[in-house]
């Protein structure tokens, strides 16, 4: 099945603008980055920091091709492999009780532990760029750039607040229990 | 016409989803900031680091504690300074008898007031006898002007910590205190504020 232009449009917006906030994230944070992913325990400590690289070069990839949508097909399908790959991570570290970790989003200034909730967001993340596997190129009418700049950046936005609502979770939970 | 309509709908829904982020932050920094709560110290009768005054009490199942002196080995005690009129004291002793048990605290509640009112609150809450004693001269002498207030005694019968308490935050604060050497929750506040001290 096409996806309708503007599905895909805003699909592109997301993803572009999810990676690229992941990415600055991490080149932010790029002392804590090996830190964070040797905590998962997924990889030899000695690979944990050669994985973080190669994450972020993925993530320029994924971000690179939902933006020019050059090789459109093959970025989306890295970004959900990306997604899907981060929510088995986190699953299996919430499987083992690790969930006091830092889940290196670096999305907010607060520190995000992980939760079921992260892996849920990931996955929605994931599903909503599945319609870019099957997007065709095609002339696009004004009302569906409109459409579907609105409705990426709206949805970025929605994602970030989703984002800061699962750290604040956490936050409210101590609170609860410090004045239970 | 439907052009122009949605790029309105668009703008003021990316707006609102602004202003939610903007407001969700504010939360987060204000969860950051929130200072911790400690039992407020009320700064008369003996001071904490001070001897607790030396009592004999009797329980309200007839036997008698002593109160202040060292013990040998024993657990830190709590006091706890309870009336059967005061309403924050009832709704809080399930958490004081909850936290004592956790922290493995010797608690001891004190009463003020009519024995037979404190035997029907006792019973009603379901606290021992042996561990309730109506005896308004131990609140004369730690001169306990609030309730609830609760008093923590080391084993060498020193006051560790003191303070009106109104939430489990409060009666922990006391043995966070006690185990930083801190004397109460003003002097915790008054060195965060100035960290050269």
């Amino acid at each position: 099945m096409m996806a309708d232009p503007a599905i895909a449009l805003a699909g592109r917006l997301l993803g572009t603008l999810v990676f690229a906030t992941a990415i600055a994230g991490k080149i932010k944070h790029r002392h804590e980055l090996a830190g964070v992913v040797a905590n998962y325990r997924l990889v030899p400590a000695g690979l944990a920091a050669p994985v973080a690289w190669m994450t972020v070069g993925l993530e320029c990839l994924v971000a690179l091709s939902l933006a020019t949508g050059v090789r459109l097909a093959a970025g989306a399908g890295l970004a959900i492999a990306l997604l899907v790959g981060f929510a088995l991570a986190m699953g299996i570290n919430l499987a083992r009780g690790r969930r006091e970790i830092d889940c290196g989003c670096f999305q907010s200034g607060l520190r995000q532990r992980l939760s079921a909730a992260l892996v849920v967001r990931n996955l929605l993340l994931a599903a909503l760029l599945t319609p870019l596997l099957a997007a065709a190129a095609g002339r696009v009418t004004t009302l569906q750039w409109v459409d579907g700049l609105g409705a990426g950046l709206a949805a970025y936005t929605l994602y970030q607040v989703l984002g800061e609502l699962i750290s604040l979770r956490h936050f409210s939970a101590e609170l609860r229990r410090r004045f239970a | 016409m439907l052009l122009v309509s949605q790029v309105m709908l668009w703008v003021a829904l990316i707006a609102l989803a602004v202003a939610v982020l903007a407001l969700a932050r504010q939360v987060g920094v204000l969860h950051e900031r929130i200072a911790p709560v400690g039992a407020l110290a009320l700064g008369r009768g003996p001071q904490t680091g001070e001897s607790a005054p030396r009592l004999t009490v009797r329980t309200l199942a007839g036997g008698t504690i002593e109160i202040g002196g060292p013990q040998a080995d024993g657990p830190l005690r709590l006091l706890f300074f309870v009336s059967p009129t005061c309403p924050i004291c009832k709704s809080l002793l399930p958490t004081v008898r909850a936290f004592a048990q956790s922290e493995r605290l010797d608690l001891l509640l004190i009463g003020d007031g009519d024995a037979e009112q404190q035997r029907q609150m006792a019973e009603r809450q379901a606290i021992e006898l042996e561990r309730f004693a109506n005896a308004p001269e131990v609140g004369r002498a730690f001169q306990v002007a609030k309730l609830p207030y609760a008093v923590l005694i080391s084993a060498a019968g020193v006051i560790a910590a003191q303070g009106l308490v109104n939430s489990r935050e409060h009666l922990e604060s006391l043995v966070t205190a006690h185990e930083l050497g801190l004397r109460s929750v003003q002097e915790y506040l008054a060195r965060r504020a100035s960290p050269s001290v």
